[in-house]
């Protein structure tokens, strides 16, 4: 311990807080409700309201991007084959004006008038049609999946945590148990045996991924249930589920929601793995996964045929999390990542 | 907190000495093949599946065979031609009616010394047809009809009455219940070849698992084998015709993924590498390029038990729907060739010199118009538009071909509507054997150079019947020509074959050829010689390097 | 704490003997069989089926192998490697797939700690973006892209590293796999250590050594460092499986002969021995390190010790 009498103070020592000496004004605030409070913080993250509008335009592009070009995603031109992009008024820039190693190849190939705006695929397909396409099968994967582990992993915690003793020490040891097993694994085996389509895939994601939801629906019930709201509620004679639907789930909406957002990018991530060994949605239907994976093969040959999907797959992982780190500030400023 | 500086400090150390340790290759090179000055000359070939088995009665694919046909010999080998000539046997007597073949052996030795002895030929025989072996290749004694094979095979007689004998060391009789006209070539086959019981069986169960368990008669010595990663050969002096060998050593490099392998390529460590898909249109105009064929014809076969299929004129449309010519050409690009009937091209020449495919001439046909006619006539007879379920492999090739044919069928017949399966390859024969499927996209390669090999699948009870196509017509004249009196006039059994398939893929459509695979490879211009074979092993034995 | 650990042990082991049986159950279902070739009769495929003891009912396979695991036996290769034992082609490419997995661990922390680091002190300037903008595109990027770009470009165009692996020169070879492996790591790390660092800079402890005028650096590695590293020890266990299983891909363009190919190649061609074994060691990488992180967290941080007493 430093003796404090052998410190000497003196006077540049200490400084005043407020040098303009100026005086602290309560201010009055208006009542807001919990929803617009989150909408304000929401929406003062720059971030998170560029990553809503990016999410908000690719969800439009996935509705109606398939159905601009009069293809349709598997509809096949063979002569068509590996075009490249090619861009009215921009060609006339020299971006994306068809050209492959220093050649025009729509020009070559006598296409004058024809126009692949992503370009070609192999089989000549039009690949702005496919990454809409598979933009909006990607979506539908991962949402679902997704609310099916909301439901799941909520009813699951909630009920785990609300009751606990013998059940919840019975329910989380198979939770642990199932997480035990590494979710790559158990996937990638789901969709050996699971007949090829997007239902397999989606509980193929489902299968592990309800359990980091069901953590959080206990860890909160267990903080929740010794609070007075829920006592009040008991000794006015509520049933068990009636509190825990009522009382509860309201109470942990938000952190599900943030969690869940989180969850879409992985649930989108792990489908591309299984395009890559093979296992992703079925021929000739498209998903970013499968386009990526699918483009990979030519490479380094056409990289087009692979570029606008990582683009759109990038752009989508990036403001989803970007909403999704705004979204929990928003909630809860004190939340730290998860 | 202690512990945790602890493990920073020993972090960064860790990282700094991987750091050190990954310094840049000099660059690349040196392990390619190249000549060097004292005229050792070395093959680096890249391979897409690992070698499985160097015991030549285990093993079922390309690769294993491949490596097998480098380091052992059989008793006779294919030319450049597919045509057999000597190989450890020097010459042979054929019996008037051709079912007794008698093979002198040349001086050939094992690498361990011992010589090579008849005896070697009829211990291997027996062993692929021991059931206790289980080779899944112990079918093909059956195929040349060697006497009590299905016997011996099915456990009813013991292997010593195989009919294979040993009349001495240099001597090995092989009797056959019927003639065999393409016994000589399949004899270059690895299940074929010989093994020598004493060094087997002082091995155990570690034969054949590392190089230094095995002994071996062929022109290469195995000197090298991390599974997963490469394997390695290298010129054996003692072989019986060493002076012919001209490459050194071969390396062989398992590398799954065909762009990363044409990297190595083109950084010139690799030699020879398979081409797959876009790769074809990229590289097709270099130096180097290779197209070969292979015997394998793939098909839609088509499951009689939908009631959809038992009609002919849907079966009509889609054989007319099916744009083989783009299929080979725009879709594969490999050197695939349309299928213009269920035999292959280059597969067997017929009595009077001419190709089989020649004879019987185009069978399949494009036409978009027919096409729709046949099929307003099947939705005239089914009375509703036909939805078809189409299985196929789950490679590459399987998938873009599939829905390719998924297109054809859907354009060129408007109202039809096709779904497409994919299955990994032992799933797709699984459901096919027990009948699970409409459509399916199948392979057959031939067992042997005759067109037999193929309108055998067709029969009544045939077990590779799948799709349960019965035809008295076909029947009739295929039975005809095998068993009957025509069997012993070569060309009135030849001019049956030719009506047969007519019947089967013109008359009938009871199955919709597609094409006949072929494969795109880049070779180092400085190799030359090596063999495709599109009805037998490929051989790098007589590889050159200049 | 010893009676948490024995508890921790036995769950996991549980869970082993679960995963074992869960995965019997679904190559039961897997349809195909390893034994099917468009040549094979009837007759061979039953020979066949017997001679590997796969026509006997489902228990008595199930405890036979689990039997035989225990004697370290994990049976043979049906296709791959014909007849080979499993556990020795197991083995083998495990300690290649352990050694790029912990060079890909090592590299991905260090670079992701000092981006993140980095990224926190510049906290909401055009360097923050920056680093986030890279962690962004670590994730939502597969590896398989990153691993064929690196070897186009790093060793292909530029020559400096060998694009295949070599098991002779694996320090070289092994450079590509392991900086393709690493970006997701480096992503995460680096997300989660900004979070951290921000945290802790603006904890009153940090604030106080702040003014008592101890250097940026210093304050920054001797207390703000040591404090965020606790949590980070949390996300490395899932990260380290995360590679292994990323391995999978990896290993497939640059011809690795590890664990992950070898597991990819065992479900496609029905090879059961192989892909019990593979799946078997991945769960078991899995449980193992989750079970260290759990153990080495409730040591560090004695609130844990204390909660899960508690609990």
């Amino acid at each position: 311990m430093t003796q404090v009498k052998d410190i000497e103070f003196k006077d540049d020592d200490f400084t005043f807080a407020h040098e303009t000496n100026e005086k602290i004004i309560d201010k009055t605030y208006n009542t807001s409700s919990y929803a617009k409070d989150v909408w304000s913080h929401f929406i003062k993250n720059k971030g998170a309201v560029i990553g809503a509008v990016i999410i908000i335009l690719i969800v439009i592009m996935a509705i109606v991007g398939p159905h601009l070009t009069g293809h349709t995603y598997k509809s096949i031109i063979i002569e068509h084959a590996s075009l490249t992009p090619r861009i009215p008024f921009l060609e006339n820039f020299g971006l994306f004006d068809g050209t492959f190693h220093g050649k025009n190849i729509y020009v070559e190939k006598g296409f004058q008038d024809i126009y692949y705006w992503f370009g070609a695929d192999t089989q000549g397909r039009d690949i702005f049609t496919r990454v809409w396409e598979g933009t909006r099968i990607s979506l539908i994967i991962a949402v679902t999946a997704v609310l099916i582990d909301i439901f799941v992993g909520m009813v699951y915690g909630l009920i785990s945590g609300y009751f606990g003793g013998k059940i919840d020490m019975v329910m989380q040891r198979i939770a642990e148990i199932l997480n035990g097993i590494p979710t790559l694994v158990i996937v990638t085996l789901l969709g050996l045996v699971l007949p090829r389509g997007i239902a397999s895939i989606i509980f193929a994601l489902m299968i592990t991924g309800w359990i980091g939801m069901s953590r959080i629906a206990r860890a909160q019930v267990l903080k929740l249930k010794e609070q007075e709201f829920i006592l009040a509620s008991k000794t006015l004679g509520a049933k068990n589920f009636a509190i825990i639907f009522k009382d509860i789930l309201p109470n942990i909406f938000g952190q599900i929601i943030i969690m869940s957002m989180f969850s879409i990018p992985n649930a989108i991530f792990t489908e591309a793995f299984l395009s890559f060994v093979g296992l992703g949605v079925p021929a000739p239907m498209a998903s970013l996964g499968s386009l990526i994976s699918e483009g990979y093969k030519s490479m380094t040959i056409y990289p087009h045929m692979m570029m606008s999907a990582i683009i759109v797959l990038a752009l989508l992982m990036l403001s989803l999390n970007l909403f999704a780190d705004g979204l929990r500030d928003a909630f809860d400023p004190k939340m730290k990542q998860m | 907190m202690k512990k945790l500086k602890l493990l920073i400090v020993s972090t960064l150390v860790f990282a700094l000495v991987a750091g050190c340790s990954s310094k840049p290759a000099t660059n690349g090179g040196t392990e390619g093949g190249n000549t060097d000055g004292t005229g050792n000359s070395k093959v680096v070939v890249a391979t897409d599946t690992d070698l499985s088995t160097m015991d030549h009665h285990l093993a079922t694919d390309g690769t294993s065979f491949i490596a097998q046909t480098l380091v052992f010999s059989g008793l006779t080998e294919l030319d450049e031609n597919n045509m057999p000539i000597p190989e450890i046997a020097e010459s042979w007597d054929i019996n008037e009616d051709g079912t007794v073949y008698t093979f002198h052996l040349a001086d050939a030795k094992w690498s361990n010394g011992t010589p090579v002895t008849a005896n070697d030929f009829v211990y291997g025989w027996q062993r692929l047809i021991d059931q206790a072996t289980a080779s899944e290749y112990a079918f093909i004694l059956s195929t040349i009809t060697l006497k009590n094979a299905d016997a011996v095979a099915a456990g009813e007689l013991p292997l010593e009455e195989l009919g294979v004998k040993a009349l001495d060391d240099k001597t090995l009789e092989v009797t056959l219940d019927a003639p065999c006209d393409f016994l000589l070539g399949l004899l270059a086959f690895p299940s074929f070849f010989p093994l020598n019981q004493e060094y087997y069986e002082a091995q155990g169960d570690q034969y054949a698992k590392t190089p230094q368990n095995m002994i071996y008669n062929g022109p290469y010595l195995m000197t090298a084998w991390t599974p997963g990663n490469s394997y390695a050969f290298t010129k054996n002096n003692d072989y019986f015709k060493a002076d012919t060998i001209d490459v050194n050593d071969i390396d062989f490099k398992f590398i799954q993924d065909t762009q990363s392998a044409m990297l190595e390529y083109q950084s010139g460590n690799l030699d020879v590498v398979k081409l797959s898909g876009e790769m074809v249109d990229a590289y097709k105009d270099q130096e180097g390029f290779t197209n070969r064929l292979q015997g394998y014809l793939w098909y839609l076969s088509l499951n009689f038990d939908i009631p959809e299929l038992q009609n002919q004129n849907l079966r009509k449309a889609m054989m007319y729907a099916v744009d083989r010519e783009t299929i080979a050409n725009n879709v594969l690009k490999d050197g695939s060739v349309a299928a213009d009937g269920i035999i292959p091209i280059e597969l067997a020449t017929g009595p009077d010199g001419k190709e089989y495919r020649a004879t019987a001439g185009k069978i399949t046909e494009y036409d978009p118009a027919k096409a729709k006619e046949y099929y307003e006539k099947a939705k005239a007879d089914l009375g509703k538009d036909v939805t078809i379920d189409l299985l196929f492999e789950d490679t590459e090739a399987g998938k873009s071909v599939a829905e390719y044919i998924q297109n054809n069928l859907e354009t060129n017949c408007p109202g039809m509507t096709v779904t497409l399966n994919s299955k990994p390859k032992k799933t797709r024969l699984q459901m096919m054997q027990n009948g699970e499927y409409q459509v399916a996209l199948h392979r057959w390669g031939p067992d042997y150079a005759d067109p037999q090999t193929y309108l055998d699948l067709f029969l009544v009870g045939a077990s590779n019947n799948y799709g349960k196509y019965e035809s008295q017509a076909y029947q009739d004249l295929v039975l005809e020509a095998t068993q009957g009196e025509s069997a012993k006039d070569s060309q009135a059994r030849w001019d049956l074959l030719v009506q047969a398939e007519k019947v089967l893929v013109g008359d009938d459509a009871g199955v919709i050829p597609v094409y006949q695979n072929g494969g795109a490879m880049m070779i180092t211009p400085a190799v030359e010689g090596i063999e495709f074979h599109s009805a037998g092993v490929d051989s790098y034995r007589h590889m050159t390097r200049k | 704490m010893s009676k948490y650990i024995l508890k921790r042990i036995l769950i996991s082991l549980a869970t082993l003997f679960v995963i074992l049986f869960v995965l019997f159950l679904m190559l039961e279902f897997m349809p195909g069989s390893p034994f099917n070739d468009e040549k094979l009769t009837e007759a061979q495929r039953i020979l066949l089926n017997a001679k590997y003891g796969l026509d006997q009912p489902f228990f008595v396979r199930f405890f036979n192998y689990a039997g035989n695991m225990l004697k370290g036996d994990f049976g043979v290769s049906y296709v791959i490697n014909k007849n080979f034992a499993v556990t020795s082609m197991v083995v083998d490419r495990f300690f290649v797939t352990i050694r790029i997995g912990l060079q890909a661990m090592i590299l991905g922390s260090i670079v992701g700690l000092v981006l993140g680091i980095i990224a926190a002190i510049k906290h909401n300037t055009w360097v923050d973006t920056l680093c986030s903008v890279i962690s962004i595109i670590g994730v939502s990027v597969p590896s398989y892209v990153f691993a064929l770009a690196l070897a186009y470009y790093v060793g292909f165009k530029m020559g400096l590293f060998p694009i295949l692996y070599n098991p002779a020169i694996p320090e070289q070879s092994s450079v590509l796999p392991t900086i393709a492996l690493s970006l997701f790591t480096i992503a995460n790390v680096a997300r989660f250590t900004r979070s951290e660092m921000i945290d802790v800079l603006g904890s009153d402890y940090v604030q106080l050594a702040q003014s008592k005028g101890i250097k940026e650096w210093k304050l920054i590695i001797k207390h703000a460092l040591r404090n965020t590293l606790i949590p980070i020890i949390t996300v490395m266990g899932p990260l380290l499986v995360g590679l292994l299983t990323g391995s999978m891909v990896v290993e497939k363009i640059f011809g690795i002969p590890g664990l992950g190919s070898l597991m990819v190649l065992a479900i496609q061609n029905n090879d059961y021995n192989v892909v019990i074994a593979c799946a078997f060691i991945y769960s078991a990488l899995y449980i193992f390190t989750m079970l260290i992180v759990d153990i080495l967290y409730g040591v560090i941080d004695p609130r844990i010790r204390v909660a899960k007493k508690g609990a």
